[in-house]
Parts: structure tokens; C-alpha cells; sequence
């Protein structure tokens, strides 16, 4: 920064650089230097042009007064954290109000010994036996309709190999009644 | 116990006064601290501590309160930068302002804004506040002096030295756009 005075046009001004520079780097953006300083100005090159960047730059720090700032808000993380601790209280509450429905058992039963094959024995209806769960799904399903011979009487069948040692019975319960069922 | 008996953890959470300063100051005291600490996350702790101790001062705080909180912010920025162990760039531009194309004449002044956001990192703690309070924030000198609480003279001196500093900043440099 030049100190001492500057221009040739006019040799009787006494402000000097540092005089004009001080006046406009601590004036406001919009205020007007004193005749002195103008009429330097109006010789000085280097004065001038750094009166209008200061200026400028005035002018641009008192724009960022309008800048929104952004305020603070919950980072993506303490998002997933509250969704994750939503979940879990949805999913703790929704068990503790599960209806009180009875625990899924999964029981294996022996099948009762087979009886001696007999033409005339009368084979009691069988307990029916436990289905693991995920077959149970499957066994809801409702057949196709089809034809069923029906009969009252239980009835044997013998099915022939071709291997004579080789014979397979097969008993058919009749179809139950409404008084079947109450054994 | 009654209802009386209930107190908030601060003695004024339930205070109007407090929720009337912290809406009508809240982005004065941002926009404060984030040109003196120039990361916005800084800024916005500083602010929260601002405003926590404006809670805890709230009866203390009369007359003047955008000047107490003025001096608040400065005196916590203060503290924030000298716990830094090293001078980051400061942010240029906050998340909020629009990037869309400007017409030409916004362009340079953006780009002006830029710059002499970067070059508030280059000043002294004491111009730094003094530019920013006065160029920015358009307190006169006196309030700055009062904020500062220096002279009117130490603040003209500041701000002088300040705008120097930031001009030599701009002009050497170099700019994504021509100035």
C-alpha cells in the first residue's frame, strides 16, 4: 500500500494513500468519503481500485445475511436407531396382547401296534396322529371331491404279489357316523 | 405432592421468553458462529451452547439480549477454535443454498462469497469477530465495541485490517469464475 501522496494532475493534495485507504476501510458499505478523499481518489489509481474492491466485498459480506443457516437435524443414524427401537417396542408389545393361543406342540406318537390281520376284527378308529406344523397347513386343505364308495362294515383287503411269500392286507375302516365318532 | 411440586429440569423450559429469544435470535447466533468457526457443525454446537446458557442465565439477561447473545456466541466460538488442533478450511457454501445456474451477475457474487468465506479463516480471532459482527451481521461500531468489549477505535482498527487482509485474500486467490 502506497503512504506517501500519489498523481501528478493535482500537486497541491495533501491526502496521502494511507489517509484515503483509512477512510474507506473503516466507512459502511454505503457511506461517503469526504471531498478529500474523493477528489485522491479521482488521481489515484491503486486507491481506486481497491476502494471498489472493498466495496464489493462489502457488499458480499452483507449478503451472506440472508443465508439460511440449516439447523440441526437427527443424523441418518439416530434415524435407523429410533426405527430399530420402534420395531422392537411394536414387537414386544404386539406379543405381550398375543391372545392367549396354545403353544405349538410338536408330538410324536406311537402308532399302536398293529392288529393280527383278521376279516372279522373290528378295528377301533385310530387316534389321529400328530402332524408336525408344517405339514398341518397342508392338511387343512380341502380335497377334491371324489366319489367314496361307502360301506358299514370294515372290510379287508388282500392284495397278491407276484411273489407268493409276499402278501399285503389292507384294512378299510368304514366311513364314521355321527355315533362312530363318540368312540 | 401436587402438581406444584413438578419442576422441569431448567427452572425457565416452560418460559416464553426464553422460546421468543431462541426463535427471533436462532439464526443470528448460527449464522454467527458459522462464520467465525466455518465448519456447520461447530456452528450449530456453539449455538446449543449459546442457547443452554441463555437457559441457565435467562433471569440475568435483560435489556439488550441479541447484544448479550452476540457476545455469547463470540465468547464460545472463541473456546470452539482454540480447542482445534488445526485449522480446517472453512465451509464455503452452508447445505441450504440452492446450487441451481445463476444469472452472470449472481455468479461473481457467489463466487466473491466464497472467497471471503474462506478468507475469514485467514484473520485474527479478534477481526475475525469484528468483520463478521460488523460487515456481516451490520452492528455499528459501538455495538461491536460493546459486544467486544474493547474500544470503538480497537474495532475500527480491527475492521480496517480485516478488510485489507480480506481484499489482498481475493485478489491472489484464484477463483473458480472470473471476478
Amino acid at each position: 500500500v502506497r503512504t506517501e501522496p500519489c498523481g501528478q494532475s493535482n500537486e497541491d493534495r495533501a491526502m496521502t494513500c494511507a489517509d484515503c485507504q483509512q477512510q474507506f476501510l473503516d466507512a459502511a458499505l454505503n457511506s461517503v468519503l469526504n471531498e478529500d478523499a474523493q477528489a485522491h481518489l479521482t488521481t489515484c489509481q491503486v486507491c481506486r481500485t481497491l476502494d471498489r474492491e472493498v466495496r464489493l466485498n462489502l457488499n458480499a459480506l452483507s449478503d451472506l445475511r440472508t443465508e439460511v443457516i440449516p439447523t440441526r437435524r437427527p443424523s441418518p443414524l439416530r434415524w435407523y436407531g429410533a426405527s430399530a427401537i420402534a420395531a422392537a417396542l411394536i414387537l414386544a408389545i404386539g406379543l405381550s396382547l398375543r391372545p392367549n393361543s396354545p403353544p405349538i406342540r410338536v408330538e410324536t406318537a406311537a402308532l399302536p401296534p398293529a392288529p393280527a390281520p383278521s376279516p372279522i376284527a373290528l378295528k377301533p378308529v385310530a387316534p389321529k396322529p400328530t402332524v408336525p406344523t408344517s405339514r398341518r397347513r397342508a392338511a387343512h386343505r380341502k380335497p377334491a371331491p371324489v366319489p367314496v364308495p361307502t360301506f358299514t362294515e370294515p372290510v379287508l383287503m388282500r392284495v397278491m404279489s407276484d411273489d407268493p411269500d409276499v402278501v399285503i392286507y389292507w384294512q378299510l375302516d368304514p366311513v364314521p357316523t355321527l355315533g362312530d365318532q363318540a368312540l | 405432592m401436587h402438581a406444584g411440586d413438578l419442576t422441569l429440569p431448567f427452572p425457565h423450559a416452560s418460559s416464553g421468553r426464553f422460546d421468543e429469544l431462541h426463535a427471533a435470535n436462532q439464526q443470528r447466533v448460527l449464522r454467527t458462529a458459522l462464520r467465525l468457526l466455518g465448519r456447520l457443525e461447530d456452528a450449530q454446537d456453539a449455538a446449543q451452547e449459546v442457547f443452554l446458557r441463555l437457559l441457565h442465565h435467562l433471569d440475568s439477561v435483560d435489556g439488550d439480549a441479541q447484544a448479550w447473545l452476540y457476545r455469547v456466541t463470540v465468547n464460545v466460538c472463541h473456546d470452539q477454535f482454540r480447542r482445534r488442533t488445526v485449522l480446517q478450511v472453512l465451509e464455503t457454501v452452508p447445505e441450504s443454498i440452492d446450487t441451481a445456474p445463476l444469472p452472470e451477475g449472481e455468479l461473481l457474487l457467489d463466487e466473491r462469497k466464497r472467497l471471503l468465506t474462506a478468507g475469514l479463516a485467514t484473520l485474527g480471532d479478534r477481526e475475525r469477530a469484528a468483520i463478521v459482527l460488523r460487515d456481516i451481521e451490520g452492528l455499528s461500531t459501538r455495538e461491536v465495541a460493546a459486544v467486544l468489549e474493547v474500544e470503538e477505535v480497537t474495532v475500527r482498527t480491527h475492521i480496517a485490517s480485516a478488510r485489507l487482509k480480506l481484499t489482498k485474500f481475493v485478489r491472489r486467490t484464484p477463483a473458480r469464475r472470473s471476478l
